[in-house]
């Protein structure tokens, strides 16, 4: 199907949202909350954006988050109206007032053009912005359930269940990975791997080869017990499986 | 044994999702509130990780992760009793029994929740004390209702 | 008894219809939870207790009235519970039928009185009747009480009539004659055409056509269809559905059940909130009787149509109101509301088609079929048809449960129903629509009230709540309330509500405290225009409504707030301060009751406050007989 995306005409399949098709288009949407591996959640309301049908009804718009909204047949988009963008500016000060000592958050209100923020500052140390990211990989991607969201409104917090580290918890580190405020620090030091926003420890597995770190034991474990994969191939650092298997599973396809 | 009333509840509902809430109802009217081992149960019991469970109990106001008083307390907070002095009614209670709402008691007489709204309107301002409704409570005369400590409706 | 179709259902009904009609007297004790919480139980079981040690023919059960022996000595007395009357201040009530007396604060007490002069003689008993506030005259029955004879029950009809727990009683008042007919005379789809043609907008506050709802659930695709109940009623001051639930609740079943038949769906919930317990109770035991009567359950009166209700309890969370996040608290998740973008009429509960309704909707189900459609839209205006429940509370002297036609004024909602201001005083404001609504000045108190005429001023009909305030409420500390309320209530998924509600408690805070700055009421503004475009929800989404509303009409009580640091109505602690004025006459009331040791003074001398020590509290000002306490 056709639609108009900031007066360019696209195409896009039927299932797609607009924040996928614009995307795809080059058209730039700032989002904190989306991530393309993850069920989108419409949370940060960053991506919104204007729908319009001029042809049909001129009196209609409406504001819409994009990475949720499905493509419809000759949508008219808008997605940097000055409305749009004095709204994403309130949301960065709104942010910025949450954490306002995040880095990652400092330099994306000022590609928003927002400098500072004139709200309040409840707790200076605040580096979570309740994207929800981390939830979402831990139970949708790699299927862990360590880390979940807890209480609700002002007092929403993620973390694992009674803030103690959880025994669900395998040190893949997916959820420092996809972080928008890197405030969930992974720290591998020796053979010792800590994520201590999580509170949680671990030792790391070496290498079958080499003796370089690999990971974790839980996270070999998790693995092995989808993929029925031999120590050869979890046990093994991704240097050295290049180095001793990429030779033979260019020849045979396989290991 | 708490696993035997716990099963049993699981049981009633269903093992099942949808049960959850309903069930997570039934262990805290059974015991006033959800221990950590209970909840565990309930996960276990319903076969849902215990992250997504401890997040549903935490998310539900009616739900108490930690223990309660022998009597609840419940000051009626909506708009009707706001406007007839339900604060200062709040605020009295919370004096004479020095916690602040929600909260309970050193010795676990009494716990103190707000509610918002408890649909007895016309009579406001209403403080629930157990099951009982006091309707048209005064401020001055708050801690009159400590007398009471909760009979039955 | 097990009705296996219309023929027999009707034959009971025909039986019972007669039994009532055979009824000597029928006494009437409100069993709602208001007049529960007065000691009206007790009140029921004193008086069939000593009615019959009184020699009184007593039947507590419809059925029984029938009996043969009855026939001759021209009726037994007949005495049960019903739903909320409504009035719930002048509770426990007892109502005497047919003579239409209403006696008010009933306590085990009056007991004997009632039986001797009322029951056995005939004669009325003054002391226990409802006094005008205004004529201050003496008022007979529900005929005479303006309250409820400028009313027009139809939703509520049965409320306060009816005993909740018998389906007997229910059958008898015309039960189930709306679903015998739909299921032996009607199709399916003629179902969505009579409540379409009705007019029908949805109670629970968002007005919605609710013909065009079913219609478009049953255009979508798939076979598995859900029907739901909302009976969250959040909105604080609004009891209606409880009362409907807790008064007549065969009537939603009986609603639910021809949305089921109307939809194609077999399985209905009812989602009631966790602080109604009574409600759950009388819900899940008609839900029961209907069972056993086959009126749920498999094979309904004969028709091939098959139903089940399963009722969920809520969990203390406000936004489970919310269409979406009621469904997924049902499906056993947290109440986090989905973006409305797909209609849950094509993927709700479950991802399948759903119809969601208020309570009170279903009510106007059962007697839109069984009426008719022109009957329903006799009433009302051109875009709101039918009548609205609505609870008036606050500081009018009549506070309670009222149904009106649509399109009536505030004035005559405040004025002539509400009895006028408590104690005299000046209406200030009339509050509607919950936390999603806003407060209107008495200068709009001729605005008809209806789906969108309070909308353009600001305001919005909401589901039934109306909360109306005097001299003595701030309007900065309504709004203040109001966000309070929303912050504690926010699922917190999207940064505009979650952080905006926050920010604007920060502001509202800090102007009731005396600490507010001249740009407030600007950033104020500014961000309810952000919270209002850019939240998931409704919730968020109307939230700063409360706020604008009081901006809007009373902007120079919030200036007065930040330029003065004053609080004209003397509500906002940081800003008055309590003394004793020269109508002090040395009682030393205030200083027995004072909870902080504030005030000192000898008897007959006039007494002083300290002002360090006073915490505002009222108490004084509560006790005293002279009007001797000044708030300024």
């Amino acid at each position: 199907m056709q639609l108009t995306i900031d007066g360019k005409k696209v195409t896009a399949k039927e299932g797609e949202t607009l924040l996928q098709v614009a995307r795809r288009n080059k058209v730039d949407i700032p989002t904190l909350c989306f991530h393309e591996s993850l069920e989108p959640r419409g949370s940060c309301r960053m991506c919104m954006v204007e729908i319009s049908r001029p042809e049909k009804r001129h009196d209609w718009s409406r504001l819409v988050a994009s990475c949720v909204y499905p493509v419809e047949e000759g949508l008219t988009v808008k997605t940097d109206t000055e409305e749009i963008t004095e709204m994403r500016k309130t949301l960065a000060e709104l942010l910025l007032a949450r954490t306002p000592a995040n880095a990652e958050m400092i330099s994306f209100a000022k590609r928003l053009g927002v400098e500072q923020t004139a709200f309040e500052i409840k707790d200076p140390e605040e580096q979570c912005i309740l994207c929800g990211q981390c939830v979402r990989v831990c139970s949708d991607v790699i299927g862990a359930h360590a880390i979940g969201m807890y209480d609700r409104g002002a007092t929403k917090k993620v973390g694992p269940a009674y803030g103690k580290g959880s025994d669900a918890c395998i040190g893949c580190g997916a959820c420092a990975h996809v972080c928008p405020t890197k405030c969930i620090e992974m720290i591998d030091a020796g053979m010792t791997r800590k994520i201590p926003h999580w509170d949680v420890e671990f030792e790391l597995v070496p290498c079958r080869i080499c003796g370089k770190p690999v990971s974790t034991r839980q996270h070999i474990d998790f693995v092995r017990r989808r993929i029925d994969g031999g120590p050869e191939v979890l046990e093994t650092c991704s240097e050295c499986l290049g180095k001793f298997y990429g030779a033979k599973v260019a020849a045979e396809g396989h290991m | 044994m708490s696993n035997v009333e716990v099963d049993r509840i699981i049981d009633r509902h269903g093992r099942d999702r949808s049960s959850l809430i309903a069930v997570l109802q039934d262990v805290q009217e059974h015991y006033n509130w959800i221990s950590e081992e209970n909840l565990g149960l309930v996960a276990e019991g319903l076969g849902l990780p215990l992250s997504e469970v401890y997040g549903v109990a935490s998310f539900y106001r009616a739900l108490s992760l930690v223990p309660r008083g022998k009597t609840i307390i419940k000051v009626c907070q909506g708009t009707a009793c706001h406007v007839r002095g339900a604060q200062l009614i709040q605020e009295e209670l919370e004096r004479q029994l020095d916690i602040k709402a929600p909260g309970t008691t050193a010795d676990f007489e009494y716990t103190m929740e707000i509610v918002n709204c408890v649909g007895a309107c016309a009579m406001a301002p209403v403080v629930l004390v157990g099951d009982k409704y006091h309707p048209g409570v005064k401020p001055h005369l708050a801690k009159k209702l400590l007398v009471t400590k909760g009979e039955k409706a | 008894m097990r009705f296996s179709s219309a023929a027999e259902l009707k034959t009971r009904r025909d039986f019972l219809a007669e039994a009532r009609r055979g009824v000597k007297r029928r006494v009437i004790i409100c069993a709602g939870t208001g007049c529960v919480a007065g000691g009206s139980l007790d009140v029921h079981a004193r008086l069939i207790e000593q009615a019959r040690e009184a020699g009184l023919t007593v039947e507590i059960a419809l059925e029984a009235c029938a009996g043969e022996h009855h026939k001759g000595n021209g009726g037994p007395d007949y005495i049960s519970i019903s739903g909320c009357h409504g009035f719930c201040q002048m509770g426990p009530l007892v109502h005497v039928m047919p003579d239409d007396i209403l006696y008010c604060g009933v306590k085990v007490k009056d007991v004997p009185a009632i039986i001797d002069e009322t029951l056995k003689k005939g004669e009325v008993i003054e002391r226990l009747l409802y006094r005008d506030p205004v004529s201050k005259e003496r008022k007979k029955g529900r005929d005479e009480i303006t309250f409820y004879n400028q009313q027009h029950r139809l939703a509520l009809e049965a409320c306060g009539v009816i005993d909740p727990e018998s389906i007997d009683d229910y059958l008898a008042h015309g039960g189930y004659q709306a679903l015998s007919k739909a299921l032996g005379e009607m199709k399916p789809d003629d179902v969505v055409d009579v409540v379409d043609k009705s007019g029908l907008r949805g109670r629970g506050g968002g007005g919605f056509p609710t013909g065009r709802k079913w219609r478009s659930c049953l255009n979508a695709p798939g076979d598995v269809r859900y029907v739901i109940c909302n009976g969250d009623e959040g909105d604080p001051g609004a009891f209606m559905d409880r009362s409907i639930m807790e008064g007549d609740p065969f009537k939603v079943i009986e609603g639910m059940t021809l949305g089921g038949y109307a939809l194609g769906s077999s399985q209905g919930y009812v989602y009631v909130r966790h602080e109604y317990p009574l409600a759950v109770k009388r819900m899940e035991k008609a839900i029961d009787e209907a069972r056993r009567a086959g009126l749920l359950g498999e094979n309904i009166l004969d028709s091939g149509f098959s139903f089940e209700i399963k009722i969920n309890r809520g969990g203390g969370a406000f936004v489970c109101g919310e269409s979406s996040a009621l469904m997924r608290s049902i499906e056993g998740y947290i109440g986090e509301p989905r973006p409305k973008y797909i209609h849950s009429t094509e993927k709700g509960l479950y991802d399948k088609p759903t119809v969601l309704n208020n309570v009170e909707s279903w009510v106007c189900v059962t007697d839109i079929v069984k009426n008719g459609a022109n009957w329903f839209a006799s009433t009302g205006t051109e875009k709101s048809k039918g009548t609205k429940a609505f609870c008036l509370v606050g500081k009018v002297n009549n506070t309670g449960l009222i149904e009106v036609p649509m399109g009536i004024s505030l004035r005559k909602i405040v004025e002539e129903i509400g009895g006028g201001i408590i104690g005299g005083k000046k209406f200030k404001a009339i509050q509607t629509g919950g936390p999603s609504g806003g407060c209107l000045p008495a200068e709009k108190l001729d605005l008809t009230v209806d789906f969108d005429t309070l909308t353009s001023a600001g305001s919005m009909m909401g589901s039934g709540g109306m909360i109306v305030m005097d001299e003595r409420n701030c309007m900065v500390d309504v709004a203040k309330y109001f966000i309070e309320f929303l912050l504690q209530e926010s699922c917190g998924k999207c940064v505009p509500c979650r952080e905006g509600l926050q920010q604007m408690h920060v502001m509202l805070d800090r102007i009731t405290k005396g600490e507010g700055r001249e740009d407030d009421i600007e950033r104020l503004e500014s961000l309810a225009r952000v919270m209002k475009k850019a939240s998931l929800c409704a919730l968020g989404q109307s939230a700063a409504n409360p706020v604008l509303s009081t901006l809007r009409y009373f902007r120079d009580e919030y200036q007065t707030h930040i330029t003065d640091r004053r609080c004209p109505a003397g509500v906002c602690k940081e800003l008055i301060t309590y003394s004793v004025n020269d109508n002090c006459n040395g009682c030393t009331l205030c200083l027995k009751n004072c909870p902080a040791d504030a005030i000192t003074g000898e008897k007959k001398k006039m007494h002083t406050i300290d002002t360090d020590k006073c915490t505002r509290c009222g108490a004084c000002e509560a006790v005293c007989n002279q009007d001797a306490i000044s708030v300024e």
